[in-house]
């Protein structure tokens, strides 16, 4: 039934994420040039729980992270902390963020992703000993920047396909 | 109310995290669900092999012959060489005997194509698991010397890790005299020696090969190049800085190692038994 009200849809930008969160450049990469990636998942799960705040519970969104954990090697469970936490902050100004412009809600990005990536982190940090540095901040730059491209490009298809 | 679901998943999380991170638990439903996702990585190099398919089915006749023809004459240069190699390791062979020694290590190769790149933990994923044979703990290399080890295996994908990396360490020796250190990654694409003592002799331009000490890497291949020494007298150890000589952040296919004999390193004397330790977790 999902299916039927956009889920594929949802589905289908989230399979775009992860082949986003895998893809490389041609050639040889600086390794500085990697820390720039942004986070197109967590900047998708914001869209969706913004945008069909009634579909996005949390318990999908942390489900939702299990094949991005496979994918980048991660503690099972990692991702989807950061994409519940990410749906929660956007069910939460869901009503706010119809109200703000682009430029609004591409800077609540900045902030979701910013949050998300330290929270992931720590846990890193804490569980793998990673070490902490500021680079992990890079991505919350970068995914803003990117963000509106990413609402240009859904949102003329979440009015068609998904019921909120 | 939202906010106490979201207290439950955290908690839920961080269980399920440290028993991923400290237990076995969890690897079958990792690898089920790695083995699902891995055709991701190929459809995200699709566009690059699809290029290369493209390049090569317009390429003329003419530059196809002509590349055809340099190739055929490396290919005679090679195998000259590698003739002249197996009359070496004949001999190598010959005089290990007259010593009394029987290491050796002479391994078989698989090649490998890399998938994906990531920059933390620096892994790289190639296209070769354990339908393949691929195990946790193989060495792997390229062209040009010691890229990494294998970390984790899927059906069809493996982890490599980078002999950059933080976590990695490589025993080497110093090809110039002999002398035995610790390779260690620092995480920006160098190494860095370990615990070398000031007075040791090394300086800028020596090659380190790896020493085969703890039998996890092969003897005697291209590890780094010492790029700087700082010697500070006042401290007890000198600062050594090693550009690697794979090619890092270049190479698109590598080999990986199978060891005839796993154990080469018959004898580790007890002194050496910090080195063989490869992988400080």
């Amino acid at each position: 039934m999902s299916l039927l009200r956009g889920g594929w849809l949802i589905a289908l930008s989230l399979l775009g994420a992860m082949l986003l969160a895998v893809a490389h450049l041609p050639g040889a990469v600086p390794d500085w040039l990697r820390w720039l990636r942004p986070d197109w998942a967590v900047a998708a799960i914001f869209f969706w729980a913004a945008a069909a705040p009634e579909r996005s519970s949390l318990a999908w969104c942390w489900f939702a992270g299990l094949p991005f954990d496979a994918l980048l090697d991660e503690p099972l469970g990692l991702n989807g902390l950061g994409f519940a936490l990410a749906g929660f902050i956007a069910t939460r100004l869901h009503a706010r963020l119809t109200i703000y412009t682009l430029a609004q809600r591409a800077a609540v990005v900045f902030v979701v992703v910013a949050i998300v990536h330290v929270i992931e982190s720590l846990a890193r940090t804490a569980f793998l000993g990673h070490a902490l540095s500021w680079q992990l901040l890079v991505p919350a730059v970068t995914t803003m920047l990117v963000y509106p491209l990413l609402e240009w490009s859904l949102r003329p298809l979440a009015d068609r396909f998904v019921e909120p | 109310m939202g906010g106490y679901r979201l207290l439950t998943l955290a908690l839920a999380t961080i269980v399920l995290v440290a028993v991923d991170a400290n237990t076995e638990l969890l690897k079958p439903i990792r690898g089920a669900l790695v083995t699902v996702v891995a055709p991701l990585y190929h459809v995200a190099r699709f566009p690059y092999v699809a290029v290369a398919t493209v390049q090569e089915a317009v390429s003329s006749r003419v530059r196809l012959v002509s590349r055809n023809r340099s190739l055929e004459r490396q290919l005679l240069e090679a195998q000259a060489r590698a003739l002249r190699y197996e009359a070496v390791l004949d001999e190598n062979d010959r005089l290990r005997e007259l010593v009394g020694s029987s290491t050796r290590l002479r391994g078989d190769v698989l090649m490998a194509d890399l998938l994906a790149a990531s920059a933390e933990p620096l892994e790289v994923v190639i296209d070769k698991g354990r339908l393949s044979g691929v195990e946790v703990g193989q060495a792997v290399i390229d062209s040009e010397g010691v890229f990494g080890q294998v970390v984790a295996t899927s059906a069809f994908t493996s982890r490599v890790l980078l002999v950059t990396d933080v976590t990695h360490a490589v025993p080497v020796r110093v090809l110039r005299n002999d002398n035995r250190a610790i390779a260690a990654g620092d995480g920006n694409g160098k190494l860095v020696l370990k615990d070398v003592a000031v007075t040791l002799n090394i300086r800028q331009g020596d090659r380190l090969v790896s020493s085969g000490l703890g039998g996890r890497f092969p003897k005697d291949y291209p590890v780094g190049v010492v790029e700087s020494v700082v010697r500070d007298q006042t401290e007890s150890f000198a600062d050594i800085a090693v550009v690697p000589s794979a090619r890092l952040d270049r190479s698109r296919q590598v080999l990986v190692v199978f060891a005839d004999e796993p154990a080469a390193t018959s004898v580790i004397l007890p002194a050496d038994a910090d080195i063989a330790a490869e992988r400080p977790e």
